[in-house]
């Protein structure tokens, strides 16, 4: 242990300091009643059942195509809108496109046999719907985001007509890339009897399974370490949001849930022509839309091989893709996000509009 | 008498299933809310501690032994910290159902006598106080359950045992064979931390590995389902609606909506059909008229 100089004096130090500060973090959290999330303004312009879509209005319109935004089952899509300094939409609004937002809402024991033919045959259908009815054009750009991209990419297959362009961000398309940890965590676990016992899927459960890819990084490191981040209010409100969203997981509705992680995780029926909603054959070459895919360099759960592989499997002849030095969830929220991911988008939105 | 029990068996069930916020079945616990932050100072305050008492120790081992820390003695206190840490990280992740675990809570003592049946049995006993025995279920094949969960926990404990073992040595050679130095006890538990996550990523791309933590997710989804099921075989002895009468009813509903989708979707492509035969129709009607009125115009000229 060549390496090892830990100094006993220093060491006291440094235990007698982390202790003050933890001390310090218990009054900063006193004080700190409860965090607002979602500050940007929108109207809720269609629902049904648990769905809401929100239309959020720019204030300098510069395309004429509004983005619809399909975001994934899993935790909720105020992350896209966390706060004023890091939000996603605010800066793609402030560049200048009207944007359509899905709020699925959280399912409860009425969802349990909802399955993805209702979820994209029929919510994200109605959307698109109500999106173009709303807007007056004759087409929607689409954004999926995570699982919310496989949905989409379904989806236009499915109804190519009304998609203009489609982007798709931090999207699984192969499944079973070796590296991959979701899909090899996942693949011993039956997903029938989780279901028929549980109905719904509890979110809790997603949260503790994720986590479980990383568990000290995500766990024990970053509890540590959060004292650092609570010390003063400001920092420790903004930390807070984040843990808020991390833990606000919904129940994921248990058909589809089964649908999802049998057909794609389990037997990758996307990549292979296979996968069904409903009694439809989802077949990724009728996607010859433009199509830019976005991707996290670092993004341990859904890592860019697996949404690489998407340019393999459709026929558009206008493909691009952005990779940006992010994990999963920065590439929303990061600096970065603000400076680069989010004008990127807009620009090549726009070079494609009507 | 025996629906007086029957409404208290089921009033305790209710209770034990309320009892711990973090049941993954109490669908509020999901949503953030005000628990978050007392949630998050619990947390911290038992991983600040955990990371205290390590300090400490190895604070007392360099003081002791005049400023050298001995390598055999470091990876001791490593390792018992270590394991403290993975293992309520498995134990919460996999934490036993609710139902049996207030029972643990209520007499801790059935659980240091270490035997898993006497729990079930009491668990039995305080559930089915009072009904027929044929109205009970067959706990043979609870126990049988629970040992299979049992099995699996420990079988996964020992992955994490080997991690664990490997992610120090890997932290060792860092230690000698890195340039880097380490000054703090922060500094080593970051080291630490990038050394097992490295090796756990490892963990997870080998099959065993996931066999195991399939293995134990199914045995504890199995003992759920078991005692979901003694709930629903409760509610139907007491004449009250059972989940899997909801579930049916739910199933039902759903084929209803479906079949209502595709109604829906027939009546539109019927109505577009009309549209266009009518517009097809009016087509032809002008398309006679223009043929009849040329004659009329023709006599008129006449």
């Amino acid at each position: 242990m060549n390496h090892l100089k830990i100094d006993p004096f220093k060491m006291t130090r440094e235990l007698s300091e982390f202790q003050q500060r933890i001390e310090k973090v218990q009054k900063v959290l006193k004080e700190i009643p409860s965090v607002d999330v979602e500050p940007t303004a929108y109207k809720v312009i269609f629902r049904k059942d648990k769905l809401s879509l929100r239309h959020y209005a720019t204030e300098k319109k510069r395309s004429s195509t509004p983005l619809l935004i399909c975001y994934a089952l899993v935790n909720r899509p105020y992350m896209l809108d966390l706060e004023e300094e890091r939000s996603f939409i605010k800066t793609l609004l402030a560049h200048g496109t009207d944007i359509y937002l899905i709020d699925w809402g959280y399912p409860d024991d009425a969802d349990r046999y909802l399955d993805l033919d209702d979820y994209i045959n029929d919510y994200l259908d109605h959307s698109v719907e109500a999106a173009l009815n709303h807007s007056g054009a004759e087409k929607i750009n689409l954004m999926g985001i995570c699982q919310g991209g496989t949905f989409s990419l379904c989806y236009t297959a499915l109804h190519p007509k009304n998609i203009l362009n489609l982007v798709t961000m931090v999207t699984p398309v192969d499944f079973q890339t070796p590296d991959n940890l979701l899909y090899h965590l996942s693949k011993k676990i039956n997903i029938g009897l989780a279901v028929s016992t549980y109905g719904n899927i509890p979110g809790k459960m997603l949260c503790n399974f994720y986590n479980s890819l990383m568990p000290m990084k995500l766990g024990l490191q970053k509890h540590l370490e959060m004292s650092e981040q609570l010390e003063c209010i400001d920092k420790a409100t903004s930390f807070l949001r984040m843990e808020q969203w991390i833990n606000d997981s919904p129940d994921q509705a248990g058909q589809a849930f089964q649908e999802f992680v049998e057909q794609f995780f389990q037997q990758n029926k996307l990549i292979k022509g296979e996968a069904m909603i409903g009694d439809l054959r989802v077949d990724l070459k009728q996607i010859n839309h433009p199509v830019l895919n976005v991707f996290g360099q670092h993004d341990h759960l859904v890592p860019p091989s697996s949404s690489k592989a998407l340019k393999n499997y459709i026929s558009s002849n206008d493909y691009q893709e952005l990779q940006f030095n992010t994990g999963h969830i920065g590439i929303f929220v990061s600096e970065k996000s603000k400076d680069s991911v989010a004008p990127s988008i807009f620009q090549w939105l726009n070079d494609r509009d009507l | 008498m025996i629906q007086e029990q029957l409404w208290n068996n089921l009033d305790q069930w209710i209770k034990s299933g309320i009892r711990d916020s973090g049941d993954p079945l109490s669908k509020e616990s999901s949503r953030a809310d005000n628990h978050t932050f007392s949630q998050l100072q619990s947390i911290l305050d038992a991983h600040s501690k955990g990371f205290v008492s390590f300090g400490e120790c190895l604070l007392n081992e360099i003081t002791s032994s005049h400023s050298t820390i001995i390598e055999q003695e470091f990876v001791t206190h490593f390792k018992e910290y270590l394991a403290q840490q993975s293992n309520s990280s498995v134990l919460n992740q996999f934490q036993i159902p609710t139902e049996l675990l207030s029972l643990v809570k209520n007499d801790p003592s059935v659980f240091s006598k270490s035997d898993i049946f006497s729990l079930i049995n009491r668990f039995s006993e305080q559930l089915w106080a009072g009904q027929k025995n044929s109205l009970q279920p067959d706990f043979a094949d609870t126990q049988k359950k629970v040992t299979e969960y049992q099995n699996a926990l420990i079988e996964h404990i020992d992955h994490h045992k080997a991690i664990n073992n490997q992610a120090i040595q890997a932290l060792l050679l860092k230690l000698n064979t890195d340039s880097k130095e380490i000054n703090s006890l922060q500094e080593l538990h970051r080291l630490w931390t990038e050394s097992y996550e490295s090796i756990y990523r490892h963990s997870l791309l080998d099959e065993q590995f996931q066999s195991s933590y399939g293995r134990l997710s199914n045995a504890l989804i199995e003992l759920q389902k078991q005692l979901h099921d003694f709930r629903n075989q409760l509610f139907q002895n007491a004449g009250l609606a059972s989940k899997t009468g909801l579930d049916s009813a739910l199933q039902r509903q759903q084929q209803f909506r479906k079949e209502m989708r595709t109604t829906k979707r027939e009546m539109v492509a019927m109505k577009n059909q009309i549209s266009s035969m009518k517009l097809e129709i009016e087509q032809l009607r002008s398309m006679v008229n223009s043929l009849v009125e040329p004659k009329t115009d023709t006599r008129k000229s006449k």
